[in-house]
């Protein structure tokens, strides 16, 4: 059973959000609009966080590209009344079941990463980007939550392809979520982790590898590299 | 410019070589995104980079850190300066050690004296080095001078032409058009100057010198938002104005025609020599859409413009389409002994230390057709080599030598914008300019509003950077509305407060404050250009709304 | 004798029997709110939460802020009815319907802030039928169904021998009603000890099923990681809330009552001394486990609960924090301790102070942690909107509306139980104190 993981590399992030309007155009997010950004209602599965550390002159400013953690050990799964967000056994992707979700946001309040997001409202498009574009994925109604899958829908097809072709999926390389498809600097991998085999799996054992808020016990399966340090000579 | 060749390389960059990787040392005025992924932030007062890169200079020559022996060979006015006319100091060693001692240049630009010196040490010692500039656009500082004085540090640490050093592209092998020749009642029309810049055409617009403008085609260009030379009055006087834009920007309300071009989705492109990318290489995008709106390629219209005349003018533009020009454009690159089409064996095997000496000498293909038509589906083409250390062709100057020019002796450390009082006005004033509204109709994009800001994002709005420290000697708290009064304009934003703005900077996003240009544009934000109009200095004064 | 006991009596009637205008008056206001609420329910109903002030991260308000407050005024009825009764206090008989009342009306409108606080109210069934038994929420539904079931049985069944009063006294369509409720009740001795039982048991079901409601309110915060809310002390921090609110509630309903419908000489000096009394008791508790809280926090200095612990103390919810501190603490401790304040004025303006502050203890439970997640970005804040504050006011008055309705309905002081006790009780209690002492000797 794949264990599905991404690396992001923190060294390599340009903080271009490029991952992050990729996301949203495969998700059908609609585009938030002044007054939500304001509110803070701004939906964004993918969200590149700015980190301001220090005082002039010594300020450090960091790119810390946040998404679902996707956690073998999820608090928000732990929470929810109805069993709308589960664990899948099978791919080891949080997942969520939109027609179940009766919007308690319980498991918004639980994630210690703040990664689940709430339709407020019913998401509107302007006309000019109407209909949304990816028919793979389906358009939450109002009030309830939505987080990132990564995306499963890419899974979907490519578990349709391998049926077809009469073999697994492959561990890396044929099934990658839009943000890590876009991401101009390269500084984003995704593959099975429990295949010793793949760059991710070795990746992870980097001496830069840690996990966010480790300390929590959540399990993520989404690995940031820290970032390095230039060595003189 | 490529922003997604940019983030490619800065991953490239950090991923580094055989287990070492290079520094970054960004000098500018504000943290900026580059600034952060840095392994070391230089601030320094804007508009002095170029001050900065003569200290760094003084400190190569005075410790005998210059590669002395490629100054010899290949530099010309270290000694002195060519065609010597008395100007003192005589010479760029003279110059840099006589005007940008460390601690003249500390004063001037606010960076230590052992900072100057370090860096001086690091970039002679850590071979290859690369000192870039983009040139301060907005600021005090006289731009030519900044790119020079960088230059000059390459030049003295004797990396041109070396790999990891300064590269010249060479232009790839196409088989360009043949000259377009004077039309019947105008023969020399074809031989008077092009003009170069906005000033320019402001100038020719206004004093009719080189020439009087009858007609203005614009295309990916909104000047009268963008630029500070082309005021509305001066497209009012321009008889005729086309413009080519998709989105209706500022400068396209004032035109008399509009003929929205294709998205790049929808058309031919062609690239020679990005930036950045020192082989010689050929880009070619194809339409993969058929055109969503009532909108035509540029390129189409200017052909089927041509074919509207006669004579030689129709005879200039032998072609219907822009996919017939684009390929006889690229057969040239069939003839030409070396280079390679975007494949995946160029992909993979380029990067491969060995391969980059091999002769890689061009495939044979049946015929020129088929050669453009996969060149086509694999978009574009590369000459993998580089003649390092031929400085004939890389230094095309007339002592075939990198001439380190007397303009740095004479137009020194005059800031461009000078005169006037400027007591109360205690800040600089930094424009920089966010990813997300580079483009030219970024700002109308929704997902990009989203995003803008940078490097901390602050969606769908201006805002104005402003030291924490500084900011609460004035009271003003993060995210207040905030009035910035500059000689020429008064603009009112709301204040970030950042530990990367320098103490007596403050910054303004370039980007926002469209009056056109779509619903998601109009109306938002602010335009820093607008505190510089009319000559004003980049300098202004802040306080709470 | 009978006769004399159901005329001394009659005045508990009246209630019932008769309406004034300003009972009128009152139902108008109440519905108008409630209607009010209604309209602001529709329109939430049609757009969505985000006509609330909620955001992120601030995804729980005023509507658990309410959910928690009202659950825990419902613990009035549990204490004293239940509590006392097993106690064989007699002093509890004019006050423990008035408390199961106010048990079984607040519950609705406790639960009735979850139905406004989801996103999907129209999938609510949802948690029955696919029930997810970790999620301390589903706890929640279990304990407040089995909770709400309970009390409602219990108010019913003490109710029993007032509605045959009640049958026996009015005619037509009013008998008819009275009379199916009343299940034949004859007064027969059998039935009296069947009905003895059974209140018995459910007296005793009951306390530990309230006790369960509100400890697993606290754990829908408790069982989360999040700052401040990941407290193991909370579940009896909130009972002990709970019946602190409960008690002020009550302490409020009693007097009210008492001055509307001239009941002092069944609402006496005494009943508000002793609960007033209990009301310090519980005083004193609170403070014990809020200074216990904040303390274990302070020295434990772990930085993300400081953050929230400063929010509290000296950041944006100062205010409320300090607010609560006096009304919950301050000024309850000094009106109640104090004999020539403990009076019926003083002790109605000390349930008052409690009520607010305990309000204001669940909006500073829910919120400050909701605005200080751990990563350090999203930092928040919550304004409610209008929505949220009519919907608050317009359920304070359905709760008053029903409790007042039911007031009409049935005779708000236990009738028989008051008989029971001049009859029975007093010459109970009398032998029971003599049980306590040494054996008289005769001579």
């Amino acid at each position: 059973m794949p264990r599905w993981g991404m690396i992001i590399d923190l060294d390599k992030c340009t903080g271009c959000r490029a991952c992050v309007v990729a996301c949203k155009q495969e998700n059908n997010i609609a585009p938030s609009t002044e007054d939500q950004a304001d509110q803070g209602r701004l939906i964004s599965w993918m969200n590149v966080l700015t980190v301001v550390e220090g005082d002039y002159p010594n300020t450090r400013v960091r790119f810390l590209p946040m998404l679902c953690q996707q956690c073998d050990k999820p608090p928000c799964v732990r929470v929810c009344p109805v069993g709308a967000t589960y664990k899948s056994t099978q791919q080891g992707i949080v997942g969520q079941i939109y027609p179940r979700c009766i919007g308690c946001r319980y498991c918004a309040s639980a994630c210690p990463y703040q990664v689940k997001y709430f339709n407020w409202f019913a998401p509107r498009w302007p006309e000019e980007l109407s209909p949304p574009r990816n028919p793979d994925v389906a358009i939450r109604p109002k009030g309830v939550i939505e987080k990132c899958t990564f995306c499963i829908q890419r899974l979907q097809r490519a578990r349709d392809q391998a049926v077809i072709e009469n073999r697994q999926v492959r561990s890396e390389g044929e099934y990658v979520p839009a943000c890590v498809e876009s991401c101009p600097a390269k500084a984003m991998y995704f593959g099975d982790l429990d295949d010793q085999s793949t760059e991710i799996a070795k990746l992870t054992r980097s001496a830069r590898a840690y996990r966010v808020m480790e300390e929590l016990g959540t399990e993520p399966n989404v690995i940031y590299l820290k970032e390095g340090e230039w060595i003189a000579g | 410019m490529s922003p997604v060749r940019q983030m490619r390389a800065i991953g490239e960059f950090r991923g580094g070589w055989e287990g070492r990787r290079g520094k970054l040392v960004q000098i500018e005025s504000r943290l900026s995104s580059t600034a952060s992924k840095a392994d070391e932030w230089v601030p320094v007062n804007p508009g002095t980079e170029g001050i900065l890169a003569l200290g760094i200079a003084n400190a190569l020559v005075k410790y005998h850190l210059y590669d002395a022996g490629f100054v010899a060979a290949h530099v010309a006015g270290f000694d002195s300066w060519p065609a010597n006319e008395g100007s003192q100091p005589n010479g760029f060693r003279a110059l840099v050690i006589q005007e940008y001692d460390a601690p003249k240049v500390a004063e001037i630009t606010g960076v230590p004296v052992e900072t100057i010196t370090r860096l001086a040490h690091e970039f002679a010692i850590s071979g290859p080095s690369l000192a870039v500039t983009e040139g301060p656009r907005f600021s005090s500082g006289n731009p030519a001078f900044s790119s020079v004085a960088v230059q000059a540090l390459n030049a003295l640490a004797g990396n041109i032409e070396k790999p990891g050093g300064v590269l010249t592209c060479p232009a790839p092998p196409l088989t360009w058009w043949p000259p377009v020749k004077g039309s019947g009642s105008k023969p020399d029309a074809a031989a008077k100057p092009a003009l170069d810049s906005v000033k320019s055409l402001a100038r020719a617009v206004w004093e009719s010198q080189p020439y009087r403008i009858n007609a203005l085609f614009l295309l990916g260009a909104n000047p009268l938002f963008s630029s500070l030379d082309f005021p509305r009055e001066t497209i009012t006087r321009v008889p005729f104005v086309v413009s080519f834009a998709s989105q209706l920007d500022e400068t396209a309300t004032y035109a008399d025609l509009i003929l929205p071009d294709c998205s790049s989705l929808e058309r031919w492109e062609l690239r020679t020599s990005t930036p950045g990318f020192a082989l010689s290489s050929v880009a070619v995008g194809s339409p993969v859409l058929a055109p969503r709106y009532d909108s035509r390629p540029c390129a189409q219209v200017v052909l089927d413009l041509a074919h509207s005349f006669e004579g030689d003018i129709a005879a200039a533009f032998p072609w219907n389409e822009p996919s017939q020009a684009l390929n006889e454009l690229l057969t040239g690159l069939y003839d030409s002994p070396h280079g390679e089409i975007f494949t995946e064996r160029f992909q993979s095997e380029y990067l491969r230390p060995e391969m980059r000496a091999w002769d890689w000498p061009a495939r044979k293909y049946a015929s020129r057709d088929e050669f453009v038509k996969r060149l086509l589906a694999h978009g574009g083409w590369v000459d993998p080599r580089y003649a390092y250390g031929d400085y004939r062709a890389g230094l095309q100057t007339p002592s075939g030598k990198f001439e380190l020019p007397r303009l740095l002796a004479t137009e020194a450390s005059s800031p461009v914008f000078s005169g006037g009082d400027l007591s109360g006005y205690p800040f600089e004033l930094c424009i920089f300019q966010p990813l997300a509204l580079i483009g030219q109709a970024a700002a109308n994009l929704p997902y990009l509003q989203e995003i803008s800001g940078g490097p901390q994002v602050w969606p769908w709005d201006s805002f104005l950077e402003i030291n924490p420290k500084t900011a609460a000697s004035l009271g003003i708290e993060n995210g207040d509305w905030v009035i910035v009064q500059s000689p020429a304009g008064r603009l009112k934003t709301r204040a970030l407060l950042y530990a990367g703005a320098m103490p007596n900077v403050v910054n303004l996003p370039l980007g926002q404050g469209h009056t056109a240009l779509g619903r998601w544009a109009k109306g938002r934000g602010v335009n820093p250009l607008e505190l510089l109009a009319n000559g004003a200095a980049p300098r202004v004064r802040v306080s709470k709304a | 004798m009978q006769a004399e006991a159901r005329e001394q009596d009659s005045l508990l009637f009246n209630s019932v029997l008769k309406t004034g205008p300003g009972y009128y008056a009152l139902l108008f206001v109440l519905i108008s709110t409630v209607l009010w609420g209604v309209y602001a329910y529709i329109t939430q109903f049609q757009e969505g939460l985000g006509v609330t002030g909620l955001n992120r991260p601030v995804y729980w308000g005023f509507y658990i802020t309410n959910f928690v407050f009202f659950v825990g005024i419902s613990h009035a009825g549990t204490l004293i009815s239940a509590i006392l009764r097993l106690c064989q206090a007699e002093w509890r008989r004019p006050i423990t319907r008035m408390a199961e009342t106010i048990t079984v009306m607040v519950l609705f409108f406790g639960a009735g802030n979850i139905l406004l606080d989801l996103g999907r109210p129209d999938r609510v069934l949802y948690v029955f039928r696919y029930s997810h038994f970790t999620s301390p929420l589903m706890w929640d539904v279990i304990s407040i169904t089995t909770y709400l079931v309970t009390s409602t049985t219990y108010l019913y069944v003490a109710m029993i021998p007032d509605i045959a009063l009640l049958r026996d006294r009015t005619g037509g369509l009013r008998r008819a009603f009275y009379s199916a409720l009343a299940l034949g009740w004859t007064g027969s001795e059998r039935q009296h000890r069947t009905l003895q039982i059974a209140i018995a048991i459910l007296a005793i079901v009951v306390i530990p099923i309230a006790v369960s409601v509100h400890t697993v309110v606290s754990w829908v915060f408790a069982m989360t990681i999040q700052p401040m809310w990941h407290s193991s002390i909370f579940g009896p921090y909130f009972v002990a809330g709970a019946i602190y609110s409960g008690i002020a509630a009550l302490l409020l309903t009693m007097a009210l009552l008492r001055k509307v419908y001239h009941l002092e000489d069944y609402l006496k000096e005494i009943h508000f001394d002793y609960l007033g009394e209990l009301l310090l008791v519980m005083t004193l508790l609170w403070l014990y486990f809020t200074f216990a809280e904040y303390i274990t926090t302070y020295y434990g200095h772990d930085p993300v609960e400081m953050r929230v612990f400063w929010e509290k103390i000296t950041g944006r919810y100062a205010v409320f924090f300090w607010v609560m501190v006096f009304a919950d603490f301050v000024l309850p401790f000094a009106l109640l301790c104090n004999r020539k304040t403990r009076t019926i004025p003083g002790i109605v303006v000390a349930s008052i102070s409690v009520c607010i502050g305990m309000w204001l203890e669940r909006f500073t439970i829910v919120v400050p942690t909701l605005v200080n997640p751990r990563l350090p970005w999203a930092r928040g804040l919550y304004i409610p909107s209008w929505v949220e504050v009519s919907l608050f006011a317009a359920f304070l008055a359905g709760f008053i509306l029903l409790y007042t309705i039911f007031v009409k309905l049935f005779p708000i002081v236990s009738i028989w139980e008051m008989r029971e006790g001049r009859e029975q009780g007093v010459a109970e209690a009398v032998d029971r104190i003599k049980s306590y002492l040494p054996e008289e000797t005769p001579g």
